[in-house]
């Protein structure tokens, strides 16, 4: 009997211990412990025991010194490379002067941004020159000839390199060109009243195609000094336009040999904002206002504006004149607005892209019909854009985001996918736009100033839109600015095809020397979507690609218009092109006969001239040719509609062959 | 004569008493019961590595792949125990190959084809019945994979009538670990109950910076109903959390002093805190119902049931400098200048912080980067200024819910000929995802992609990883990233008939499936809003199999067999989407897989001597594979997506065990094979961030080794069983033929344009590396003492101690894993600018354990 119960109390024992830890192990599992955080890092406070204009004169240009004193020298970053204008490198300066540390790494300024204070001991680095800009490194690089002062490996950056407290602000110093010589290098200045040349106003900061790594521009002061500004093609702004007024410059100093020369940390260092030496440009006095703030501006009366610029893109085309005369929509950032000048006013000297300031001191601002406008004089329309080129990406929302969005987004580019027109047969007048989520109204000008696109039949099935929305009065509109804002919707990867539909090569001219072009038509019936074409060149019958073209990044454009034409070129070709005839240089056209070069939208073949994979000898028979691909003009026949991938079919069929150096037929068909 | 066969392949009975007479056995055998425990222990603490690149999410496809058994096959018992250690594959076959059945339910993951031995880690004491079926050999419960197939019976009435406790200490990836099990046995009413727990731990692994926190729990019932119903439930599960090892090249290892060199991680606060941490917590449940339904014919179905997270977790950076402190650019290789690269290389040697990650960095980046966020989480004018960080903790998640039924009928036609047929429905859905853990002293995180707005500095939605929330503030604990299910399912339905003659036993089986998966993107990527959101198209296979086979029985001692295989198997969903985590493009022209495979062999069971020796050779055809990395040439991430894929593997196995003297045996294996990749696999390379195709190549990979497990392996061991309850074993082991696996990007034209054709140059960018041959020496021992005079529920009570000791010698030179990476440059042509990153066996490893049981 004793025994019996033993056993039972042992078996609940043993039940209870199971279910004890069963329980722990879902308590202890669940409650994770969290990491203790290291405290904040405070900057040790290290007083300098050299200069930097000591360390600097340690230095015989020319030579490359290994730093044996034991010293320290401290000094504020004012350079980074944030914006990629510098890169692996970061200037200091102290009251004493300013000098750059080359540093083997990326990203330096999550550790050594601009503002920070650092201390260097300078003992095991190396002084040299880039080109008398004197500069510390970490050795010295023997994979060139002459030898060059080497970066700090990064590794080592935390045994030379103390960071020091953040956001010290280091004034420029105001300088005249003439003024500038060896003990700025490196510092950060200030040059006022510069420009840059009327020409340059439409070219980019740097080489986007980064053909060159750096673009020099010289800018110009009013009072004749002027001065080398360089840039890298690198640098994250090297894509913008150049701004087209008169202003202030920060910049770092530096020279390369006996060239002066300046590097912007960023764009906001070019305050170009007022008007040019000699007039024109720029804009008023006032300050600068966003969209946002003037449309915060509006209370629900008209209003008198006080001094004030308002900067923007224009994304409307007074040229297909899908709005009043007169008026032009520029947007800024996540808003937009519509401004108008005056019936008369020459409005369509502005197109899509163009950077305006507009001087809108005096003007109105008012609901027209629902939708906020600033009505002006026709003397406030600027005399020139301050940069072109601009490109505003459409936001792209269903129709009922739009619905519900309005007027937040009222004239600001939005791209609607997928929506089918309904109404009229022409696009004049009220027509429908239906997505998936709901209608609303496509409005666009007919009557007496109809846009010129009014009479063209309304598109049917499923596209994607392009425009802008705004209310008249209590009604949704949406408006196409002409109609390359028009895109038939892809066939969704392997639909589409067809022929008479798409972009085929129209011509091949592979002449003397480096004369080399293609031309290719939009033998389609929509305006093509440049961002899903590429054409790619494979040389003597390789399979893999030697040179390949983005057509949207290589022309700038977005989409190519039906019936429209793009012309390529070898960067060394020098053929007179008929008139008004632009060809963009690619090294897709490095081809010489025997080469392979296909056009494919979303990764499909679409076109090809010659075989991928096969090298002919010299050149492709075509016609019946056998030297035709070589020292001859090619032109494909004007009854072909479609690409064919079929380069066999293709080169016996639908190709003529003409002479050397032929390029009048290029950019026509 | 039956029954000879049965135990010579190292099967019993399965659910099936009535068709099978042979008795279980694990109750009975004592000592032999005693090494299994010691081998169970070995196996299940072999650590866990990442053997690609890439290192996904998926934390148990890279648990050791071994299959947790002790069969008694004298091959397949050394393959599966001594070979381990070096990553022994049997028959060169990935884990895809071998199949786990629990209570009726496979537990095979159907999006990778592995079994998740995590799931029941640490209860090995009622995870111990187990049926092996090794090859073609047919079995009762399934149609069977082609590596091995095995049941494990965990229902709580097969458990044998027992409580124990064990503690166990050891120097591998746990040092501690106690177990507590406790099963009643059936009683009159026909109930009967198991609980089992465990706990593994410890604070630092073998390898540096790694711990190991494992919990395991696990509770079954058994009702009988009758004479004819049995109806059992379990469920268990192990939440599980370890800090990981990370492969390296052979320059920091010899930097830092070890093979066991560990990138993950660094001090904080004076601690170590490893950035890589795998979780794993999936319970599962079970319901079977066995039904006899007479003498001859027997029903068992069953219902599973699993659903949880495993995640492993990383340092995710944004615009910042690479965090990883291996990064080759950091190393002294990468410095040109000998003065920087002496001062490079003592810093690495002399300090432990140079060679670990910089958590404080990353707390004092985060720290002092301010930045503003115009227009957050997709409110125009909403911009929120704060400390934006630049380095978290990233966990990528993998939530898996998963659902099985099986029902297997075995039935016996005739003295001759016994029939077995199976439906099953299996069903998967794995979302995965990305979720800021850490936000390292920062305020917040932003969901953009880095990559799309430095290819896309213009255009604003390119960079958004979820258009339908732009701009997301992420806290932590938010998701982020990529988001998208993956829906799998498998209906099958299989048939086999065996026929048993005096001579001649044959089989034929087939089986037929069904098996779909789909994607379900939880995110409109900005980069392809189009293909990135809602589901996807439903990729379909129809897939048959069939197997046959035939024993032919000299006399009771003498057996030659011979099998074969037809099999068609559909792609991994991981292996057909391009790039699931952006969007839901599949492969060109996807396809089954198919296997053709045969064995044949010669078996002799004499009572001093059990030997089995066999040979095989099988053809994988149209295998495919996608790999993502940064492309040197190109500047960004590339898919690259490889098809025609075939393999052919073939060798012999040897295995014997002698009985030399009273109380001692003699064990010795090989396996001797050769697997190789024979066919030009296709390569498509296609970029990351816009799918546009870049170019498609060969991939020059004919007779390139198959790597990751030696083709060559020995062992050759003596055990002394004293009669007194104790025993002592030493074996060693041989390994050859070890290959490192190869990177295809080197293997193209492309790769080696230019360089001169067989030069060391040449050589250098194409051949396969070969790892020099290894040992091993293992030494084990078990004594199981029986405490006089005391009894508890008239059961004796037993103190059972066991102890191994692996690798004896001290061999640190073991690799057993690794890869090339995947980047190459294409302009130095240089493939040790990118070395390949190895793991190293563990040298000396010990585990000693004591349990009580009665």
């Amino acid at each position: 009997m004793q025994i019996r119960n033993m056993k039972n109390r042992r078996s609940i024992t043993w039940l209870s211990i199971v279910a004890v830890i069963l329980a722990t192990s879902v308590i202890v599992v669940s409650c994770n412990k969290k990491f203790d955080e290291p405290p904040a890092y405070v900057g040790p406070n290290i007083t300098p025991t050299l200069t930097i204009a000591d360390l600097k004169a340690m230095h015989t240009i020319g030579g490359l010194e290994l730093i044996t004193a034991d010293k320290i020298i401290g000094g504020v970053v004012v350079a980074d490379d944030k914006s990629g204008n510098f890169y692996k490198t970061i200037a200091i300066q102290d009251e004493t002067g300013g000098i750059q540390l080359k540093l083997d790494g990326y990203d330096l300024y999550t550790q050594y941004p601009v503002g920070r204070q650092v201390y260097v001991n300078v003992k095991g680095l190396y002084l040299g020159d880039y080109n008398r800009l004197i500069q510390i490194g970490g050795g010295i690089d023997n994979t060139v000839t002459p030898a060059r002062l080497g970066y700090l490996a990064s590794t080592l950056f935390d045994q030379y390199i103390t960071k020091g407290s953040l956001n010290n602000v280091i004034t420029p110093k105001v300088v005249k060109v003439s003024d500038l010589n060896d003990s700025y290098q490196s510092t950060l200045i200030q040059l006022d009243n510069f420009e840059f040349a009327a020409g340059d106003t439409t070219k980019p900061f740097g080489d986007t195609t980064l053909t060159s790594s750096a673009i020099n521009y010289t800018i110009k002061s009013c009072a004749g000094e002027s001065i080398t500004l360089r840039n890298s093609s690198y640098a994250d702004f090297a894509g913008y336009n150049l701004p087209n007024g008169n202003g202030s410059i920060l910049a770092i100093y530096t020279i390369f040999g006996s060239t002066k020369q300046l590097n912007i940390r960023d764009t906001s260092d070019v305050k170009f904002y007022n008007t040019r030496c000699g007039g024109g440009g720029g804009g008023g006095t006032g300050s600068v206002i966003s969209v946002s703030d003037v449309r915060a501006l509006y209370t629900g009366s008209d209003l008198v504006l006080g001094s004030y610029q308002l900067k923007g893109v224009v994304i409307s085309d007074a040229a297909a004149k899908n709005l009043s005369a007169g008026n032009i929509i520029l947007q800024d950032g996540n808003r937009g607005i519509a401004l108008y000048f005056g019936s008369s006013a020459a409005t369509t000297n502005f197109h899509i892209g163009d950077s305006l300031v507009v001087d809108i001191t005096g003007g109105t601002l008012k609901s027209y019909n629902g939708s906020l406008e600033i009505v002006l004089s026709s003397s406030a329309l600027p005399a020139t854009a301050i940069a072109t080129g601009k490109v505003i990406v459409p936001q792209q929302l269903t129709i009922d985001q739009i619905n519900t969005q309005l007027p937040d987004i009222e004239y600001t580019l939005v791209k609607i996918v997928t929506a089918t027109a309904s109404g009229n047969a022409t696009y004049g007048g009220n027509n429908t736009l239906t997505d998936a989520t709901g209608t609303m109204t496509l409005y666009t000008k007919s009557g007496t100033s109809p846009a010129t696109f009014a009479n063209d039949p309304l598109p049917t099935g499923a596209n994607t839109w392009t425009g802008y929305c705004n209310l008249f009065n209590t009604t949704k509109e949406f408006q196409i600015r002409n109609t390359s804002d028009v895109v038939a919707d892809g066939g969704g990867g392997g639909g589409g095809g067809g022929t008479g539909t798409d972009l085929l090569y129209s011509e091949y001219v592979e002449g003397s020397s480096n004369n080399k072009y293609l031309e290719i038509y939009n033998a389609g019936t929509t305006a093509a979507d440049l961002s899903r074409y590429v054409v790619k060149l494979y040389a003597n019958g390789g399979t893999s690609i030697t040179n390949q073209a983005k057509l949207d990044t290589l022309t700038g454009l977005s989409t190519l218009a039906p019936g429209a034409i793009i012309v390529l070129k070898n960067s060394s070709a020098v053929l007179t092109l008929p008139a008004g005839i632009t060809a963009y240089a690619s090294s897709v056209c490095n081809f010489n006969g025997d080469d392979a070069i296909t056009i494919e939208k979303d990764a499909t073949i679409i076109d090809v001239f010659g075989t991928v994979g096969i090298d002919p000898g010299t050149s492709w028979t075509i016609a019946g040719s056998a030297t035709a691909a070589l020292d001859h003009t090619v032109r494909r026949k004007a009854t072909i509609t479609g690409g064919n991938s079929d380069w066999t079919a293709s080169s016996a069929n639908e190709w003529d062959v003409v002479g050397i150096d032929d390029v009048s037929n290029l950019g026509t068909r | 004569m039956r029954k000879f066969t049965m135990l010579l392949f190292g099967f019993s009975a399965f659910y099936v008493a009535t068709a099978q007479e042979q008795p279980r056995d694990t109750t009975a055998r004592q000592d032999s019961a005693i090494l299994d425990e010691i081998k169970d222990n070995v196996l299940d603490n072999i650590p866990v590595i990442s053997l690609d690149d890439n290192d996904q999410t998926d934390v148990n496809s890279q648990n050791i792949s071994s299959v947790l058994t002790a069969g008694r096959d004298p091959f397949f018992s050394a393959a599966a125990f001594n070979f381990s250690p070096a990553r022994f594959r049997i028959r060169g076959y990935d884990a895809d190959l071998s199949g786990t059945y629990m209570n009726g339910i496979p537990m095979d993951n159907l999006d990778n084809g592995f079994t998740p031995f995590g799931l029941w880690g640490g209860l090995n004491d009622v995870m111990r019945n187990r049926d092996v079926s090794l090859g073609l050999r047919y079995n009762t419960f399934s149609f069977g994979d082609i590596g091995s197939t095995t049941s494990i019976d965990s229902r709580a009435s097969k458990q044998r009538k027992t409580t124990s406790f064990s503690y166990a200490f050891s120097n591998r990836s746990y040092d501690h670990r106690w177990m507590l099990t406790h099963s009643t046995g059936i009683n009159k009413k026909g109930w009967a109950f198991t609980f089992s727990g465990s706990r593994r731990w410890a604070d630092e692994g073998y390898v540096p910076g790694t711990y190991y926190d494992g919990w395991s729990y696990f509770a079954g019932i058994d009702k009988r109903f009758g004479q004819k119903h049995l109806l059992s439930l379990v469920t268990f599960g192990a939440p599980t959390e370890n800090g990981r090892q990370g492969p390296s090249t052979t320059e920091i290892q010899e930097l830092s002093g070890t093979h066991y060199y560990n990138p993950y991680w660094g001090y904080q606060n004076g601690k170590k805190r490893n950035a890589n941490i795998g979780k794993t917590f999936q319970p599962v449940v079970i319901l079977t119902h066995d039904f006899r339904i007479n003498n001859n014919t027997s029903l068992v179905s069953a219902l599973g049931f699993s659903t949880g997270k495993r995640s492993t977790s990383g340092i995710d950076w944004y615009n910042a400098p690479d965090p990883r402190p291996d990064y080759y650019r950091y190393l002294p290789s990468y410095q040109t200048d000998p003065y920087q690269r002496d001062q490079v290389t003592a810093l690495f040697k002399n300090s432990e912080a140079a060679r670990q990650l910089d958590w404080q960095g990353f707390y004092d980046i985060n720290r002092d980067n301010t930045a503003t966020i115009n227009d957050a989480n997709g409110v125009a004018g909403n911009n929120v200024t704060g400390h934006r960080s630049l380095y978290i903790v990233q966990e990528r998640v993998t939530n898996t819910q998963k659902f099985n039924f099986n029902s297997v009928v075995n039935t016996r036609i005739s003295n001759h000929a016994d029939f077995t047929g199976g439906i099953s429905y299996q069903w998967q859905r794995n979302n995965y995802y990305q979720e800021v853990n850490d936000l390292l002293g920062g305020e917040f995180y932003v969901d953009l992609n880095q990559f799309a707005e430095r290819d896309f500095p213009n255009d604003n939605n390119a960079a958004q990883n979820d258009l339908n929330n732009p701009n997301r503030i992420l806290k932590a604990g938010d998701k982020y990233g990529y988001n998208y299910d993956i829906d799998v399912s498998k209906a099958a339905a299989w048939w086999q008939t065996v026929f048993k003659y005096n001579r001649i036993d044959f089989f034929i089986a087939t089986e037929l499936s069904e098996n779909k998966f789909w994607r379900v993107g939880n995110v409109r990527n900005g980069l392809f809003p189009d293909n990135s959101y809602g589901k996807s198209s439903v990729n379909e296979f129809i897939n048959y199999s069939a197997k046959a086979g035939i024993t032919y029985k000299l006399n009771g001692r003498n057996y030659f067999y011979a099998n074969a295989a037809y099999i068609t198997r559909p792609p991994y969903f991981e292996n057909a989407y391009i790039s699931a985590r952006t969007r839901d493009v599949v492969q060109d022209g996807l396809k089954s897989e198919t296997i053709e495979t045969v064995e044949g062999g010669y078996i002799l069971n004499a009572p001093k001597l059990k030997l089995r020796i066999s040979g095989y050779y099988s053809n994988f055809k149209d295998g495919f594979n996608v790999l993502t990395f940064y492309h040197e040439t190109y500047r960004n991430f590339v898919n690259y997506a490889l098809s025609n894929i075939d393999k052919v593997h073939f060798g012999g196995e040897f295995g014997f065990e002698a009985k030399v003297a009273r109380n001692v045996t003699v064990t010795g294996a090989a396996a001797v094979g050769r697997y190789y990749y024979n066919s030009r696999q296709n390569s498509k390379i296609i970029l990351d961030n816009t799918a546009a195709v870049l170019d498609e190549q060969v991939v020059y990979s004919e007779n390139f080794r198959v790597a990751s497990t030696p083709q060559e392996a020995y062992s050759l061991g003596i055990t002394y069983r004293s009669p007194k309850f104790w025993f002592v074993s030493l074996t060693g082991n041989y390994f050859d033929q070890m290959w490192l696996d190869f990177n295809p990007i080197r293997r193209t034209y492309s790769a080696i344009e230019g360089v001169d054709p067989k030069s060391t140059a040449w050589h250098d960018i194409i051949d396969q590396t070969r790892f020099e041959s290894q040992y091993t020496v293992d030494f084990f021992a078990g004594y199981s003492y029986k405490l006089p005079h005391i009894f508890v529920d008239k059961r004796s009570v037993f103190l059972v101690f066991n102890a191994g000791i692996n690798n004896l010698l001290n061999n640190k030179d073991i690799v057993t894993g690794g890869f090339e990476q995947l980047r190459f440059d294409f302009d130095t042509r240089d493939p040790n600018q990118f070395p390949p990153k190895l793991f190293y066996a563990y040298g000396l490893n010990f585990f000693v354990s004591a349990t009580v049981r009665f």
